[in-house]
């Protein structure tokens, strides 16, 4: 499948797959020898900020909240799944209403083609959804990772 | 050094700095590149790479093994670069000509020394939405595995595969203009 990659890429973006990869950016002389004594000293010399942590009730709410929440997301999306399978056409996946987990299953070179066919329609928005600002969360990040610091906090 | 040799020296008080060293050689170079190609300028990948390894110095007690150690700094990494961009968006007024103003800045730039096809490149790349930019960079430069991005950025492949060609779509139809 990487192959087929890119295979695509020359025939989708001639002009991009003729330009060499190479670096073109450099670092000061010794930088990243340098590096770690810098970080090293900034960091041991900057206290730890450690974020309040909820109490027990605040926890059962929490809890509460959540378990609500999920009933409802459950609920409706069985509702409003769609029913899709590697038998619909890539046309037909493209326009159901979630279709970031069904595009997974098709080739990169068919997508490739889908979207080298459909540019003017396969809008930034349509797939700028698909990477939303709360994936990207520094405050999800931190929760997800179990880290407690407080990112809000400029000295970290 | 193994991630599970880098994690028994820096979760013990007494090998943490020997520990954090030794994460720093094996990983700083690859993070900063990934950072540089996001944000161009090497001061500013210079105080976002430190910023990234103070975070990781004060939160590597609290790591749980939920990934791997490569993807929990990759994230900490794109996670600093995407606040940073957001702050440099709301305090730099916006140039009329970003294209020409971007050009001017990479050929000044005495740690740049690619050619015209390469500028244009840049530029290119830099139109890109910040996410896309990220997805389009570890994947067309590093040839980064899709489920290893999907890991890093909490994003399904579909997703990151869409994200990536329509990118690549995009950089082209620029690198056509005249």
């Amino acid at each position: 499948m990487e192959d087929n990659s890119n295979e695509a890429l020359k025939n989708i973006a001639p002009i991009l797959s003729g330009i060499k990869r190479k670096q073109n950016f450099s670092v000061p002389p010794n930088y990243f020898d340098t590096l770690p004594d810098i970080v090293l000293e900034k960091a041991q010399n900057q206290p730890i900020s450690i974020q309040k942590q909820p109490n027990t009730w605040q926890k059962i709410g929490y809890i509460i909240a959540i378990a609500a929440s999920m009933s409802g997301v459950f609920f409706g999306w069985k509702q409003f799944q769609p029913v899709v399978s590697p038998a619909q056409p890539l046309e037909i996946v493209a326009k159901t209403p979630i279709h970031n987990e069904n595009i997974a299953i098709f080739s990169d070179a068919a997508i490739y083609e889908y979207i080298h066919k459909n540019l003017n329609e396969v809008e930034d928005a349509a797939l700028e959804h698909l990477l939303t600002e709360d994936d990207m969360e520094i405050a999800y990040f931190f929760d997800d990772t179990d880290i407690t610091l407080d990112v809000n906090d400029d000295s970290l | 050094m193994s991630d599970e040799n880098l994690l028994d020296l820096l979760q013990n008080p007494t090998s943490r700095e020997r520990g954090f060293r030794a994460l720093m050689e094996q990983y700083q170079a690859q993070m900063y590149w990934q950072v540089r190609r996001l944000v161009l300028d090497h001061d500013d990948t210079d105080d976002i790479l430190q910023n990234t390894f103070i975070k990781v110095f004060k939160g590597i007690s609290k790591f749980e093994h939920k990934s791997k150690l490569s993807t929990w700094l990759y994230r900490i990494a794109i996670n600093e670069s995407l606040t940073f961009l957001e702050g440099k968006k709301r305090h730099v007024a916006q140039s009329l000509d970003e294209n020409a103003a971007l050009a001017a800045q990479l050929i000044a730039d005495k740690y740049f020394d690619g050619d015209a096809i390469e500028v244009k490149l840049q530029q290119a790349i830099q139109k890109l939405p910040d996410k896309q930019r990220i997805v389009f960079n570890m994947r067309y430069f590093d040839e980064t595995p899709y489920e290893e991005m999907s890991a890093i950025l909490d994003t399904s492949v579909g997703a990151l595969k869409a994200s990536y060609h329509h990118a690549v779509k995009k950089v082209e139809n620029f690198l056509s203009e005249k």
